[in-house]
C-alpha cells in the first residue's frame, strides 16, 4: 500500500494529494456548474436543508473515501478516514466557490443566504468528484499492481510512437474526452446566460481558470505515472505547451458544437461567438483533459 | 491468533504519521468547514422569514437616437427570494401616458438586479412601481 515517496517532499506529496482532488472535483462537478437549476435552487434553499445537504454529503465522502479517496496514501485508520472525508467536503466547497465566482454566479448583489446555498448546492457534486478523485485519475498510475489497469502497455505503446502520431493521438482523445463532457452542455441555455454575464476581463480570467484546471487535471495529477507523459512524443512537449494546444483543440471541438446546435451562426457578432466557445471551453477542456489520460 | 495481530498491526503501520503538510491541510479544511457551517447554523439559528420588499434605484438617462434609456437596479431589501418580479415605469407627457415595463426572472433576498427601461420621451419625472412577483 505504501508508496515510495519518490523522492519528493511531504509538502510536494501533499500538494499533489490536494491536486489531484481538485482534478477530480472539476471532472465530476463541472457539468452541473453548467446546470442553472442547481445555482437556482441555491436561491431559495433553508439553512437546515443546507446543514442536511452538507451532513450527507459527509456520510458519503466517508463511504466513499473507503474505496476510492483522492490521497495517494488510502485511509485505512477511522481517523484518517473522518479527516480525509472532512478535508474533500472543504475542497469541494472552495473549487465550488471558485467556479461560482469566475463565472459570476456569486459575487457582491447576491444575500448571504443565497450566496451560500448556491455554493453549499455546488459544493455537493465537487465535493464527490473529490471522492471519487482516485477512480477517476489514478488508474493508469497503479498499473503495476492493479490487474484492471491496462494502462503500462498503453504507455508504452505510446513511447514507441512517431511524434507526429502521439500528438495526433492525443488531439483525438482531447476531441474524444471534450465531446463526452461538453455536447451534453453545447445546446442547452446555460451557455448563452452564462456568456452574457462575462465582459472582457471576466472571459480572460475564465481562459485561464480553463487552462489551470485542464494543466492539474493531466500533469499535476498523474505526476508519477511512470512512462506517462514522461515519454510523451507528441510535437508539443513541454505540458504548459500541451495544455495550450489541447485546450484549442477544445476551443474547435466546443465551437463546432455549438454550431450544430446553432448557437452560433455565421454572420453571428464576433465577440459574442467568441464569449459563447470560451465559455462552453471549460467544459470541454475539461473532459479533453481526462479524455487523454484515459488514453 | 498470532498472525491476527500481525496483520492488524501491519495495517497501523501503512498509515504513516500525518506530517505538517497533512497537518496544515487539514486545518485549512476545517477552518474552510466551521466558517461555512458556522453562517449556515448562524442564518438557521435567526430565522428571517421578512417577505419581498423592494427600492428601485435610477440610472442616469442614456440617448438612444428617439430613445431614452433609463437604467434601474432593483433591490429585494426582503429575505424570502421573489421570482418574476415586474417592474412598471409610468411616465405622463403632455397628456399622454407612457409605460415601460421589464421583468426579472428572480431576485434572491438581500440581492440585487439591474435592467434598463426604454421611453420615448426624457423619463425624468417617471414613477416607477413593482407591479408583481410570485414567491418561489
Amino acid at each position: 500500500m505504501t508508496r515510495s515517496p519518490r523522492g519528493r517532499s511531504p509538502w510536494q506529496r501533499e500538494v499533489d494529494d490536494v491536486l489531484h482532488g481538485v482534478a477530480g472535483a472539476f471532472l465530476f462537478g463541472v457539468p452541473l456548474l453548467y446546470t442553472m437549476e442547481v445555482w437556482w435552487k441555491g436561491n431559495f434553499t433553508s439553512p437546515l436543508r443546507m446543514l442536511v445537504a452538507l451532513g450527507a454529503t459527509y456520510v458519503a465522502l466517508v463511504v466513499i473515501d473507503a474505496a476510492s479517496g483522492f490521497r495517494r496514501q488510502r485511509a485505512t485508520t477511522t481517523v484518517r478516514l473522518l479527516s480525509d472525508a472532512a478535508e474533500g467536503l472543504a475542497l469541494g466547497l472552495m473549487a465550488a466557490s471558485v467556479s461560482l465566482l469566475v463565472l459570476r454566479l456569486i459575487g457582491l448583489g447576491v444575500g448571504l443566504e443565497p450566496l451560500l446555498g448556491r455554493i453549499v448546492h455546488e459544493a455537493v457534486p465537487f465535493s464527490i468528484g473529490v471522492g471519487i478523485a482516485n477512480g477517476l485519475l489514478r488508474a493508469r498510475e497503479e498499473g503495476g499492481d492493479d490487474p484492471t489497469s491496462g494502462a503500462e502497455p498503453s504507455a508504452r505503446t505510446k513511447a514507441k510512437r512517431p511524434a507526429w502520431r502521439g500528438t495526433f493521438a492525443d488531439a483525438g482523445a482531447t476531441v474524444l474526452g471534450a465531446t463526452i463532457i461538453a455536447l451534453a452542455i453545447a445546446p442547452t441555455d446555460e451557455v448563452p446566460m452564462i456568456a452574457a454575464m462575462l465582459t472582457g476581463p471576466w472571459l480572460l480570467g475564465l481562459i485561464f481558470a480553463s487552462l489551470a484546471v485542464s494543466y492539474v487535471i493531466v500533469f499535476e495529477a498523474s505526476f508519477s505515472a511512470p512512462a506517462g507523459q514522461g515519454a510523451y512524443q507528441g510535437v508539443l512537449r513541454s505540458p504548459l505547451g500541451e495544455t495550450a494546444g489541447a485546450y484549442l483543440v477544445s476551443l474547435l471541438t466546443g465551437a463546432l458544437m455549438l454550431w450544430l446546435f446553432q448557437l452560433i451562426r455565421p454572420g453571428d457578432p464576433l465577440v459574442q461567438v467568441i464569449a459563447y466557445v470560451i465559455v462552453l471551453g471549460l467544459p470541454a477542456t475539461i473532459g479533453g483533459a481526462a479524455g487523454r489520460l484515459a488514453v | 491468533m498470532m498472525s491476527d495481530q500481525q496483520t492488524a498491526k501491519q495495517q497501523q503501520d501503512e498509515q504513516s504519521p500525518r506530517t505538517a503538510a497533512e497537518w496544515l491541510s487539514l486545518g485549512v479544511a476545517l477552518l474552510v468547514l466551521a466558517g461555512v457551517i458556522g453562517t449556515v447554523v448562524v442564518l438557521w439559528l435567526s430565522p428571517q422569514q421578512a417577505p419581498p420588499r423592494f427600492t428601485i434605484e435610477r440610472g442616469e438617462v442614456r440617448r438612444d437616437g428617439e430613445a431614452f434609456h433609463l437604467p434601474v437596479t432593483v433591490r429585494n431589501t426582503g429575505n424570502l427570494t421573489a421570482s418574476e418580479v415586474t417592474i412598471e415605469g409610468t411616465l405622463s407627457h403632455e397628456g399622454r401616458e407612457e409605460t415601460a415595463s421589464t421583468t426579472f426572472d428572480f431576485i434572491p433576498g438581500r440581492s440585487s438586479v439591474a435592467g434598463v427601461l426604454v421611453f420615448s420621451t426624457d423619463p425624468a419625472a417617471v414613477n416607477i412601481l413593482v407591479r408583481s412577483f410570485q414567491k418561489p
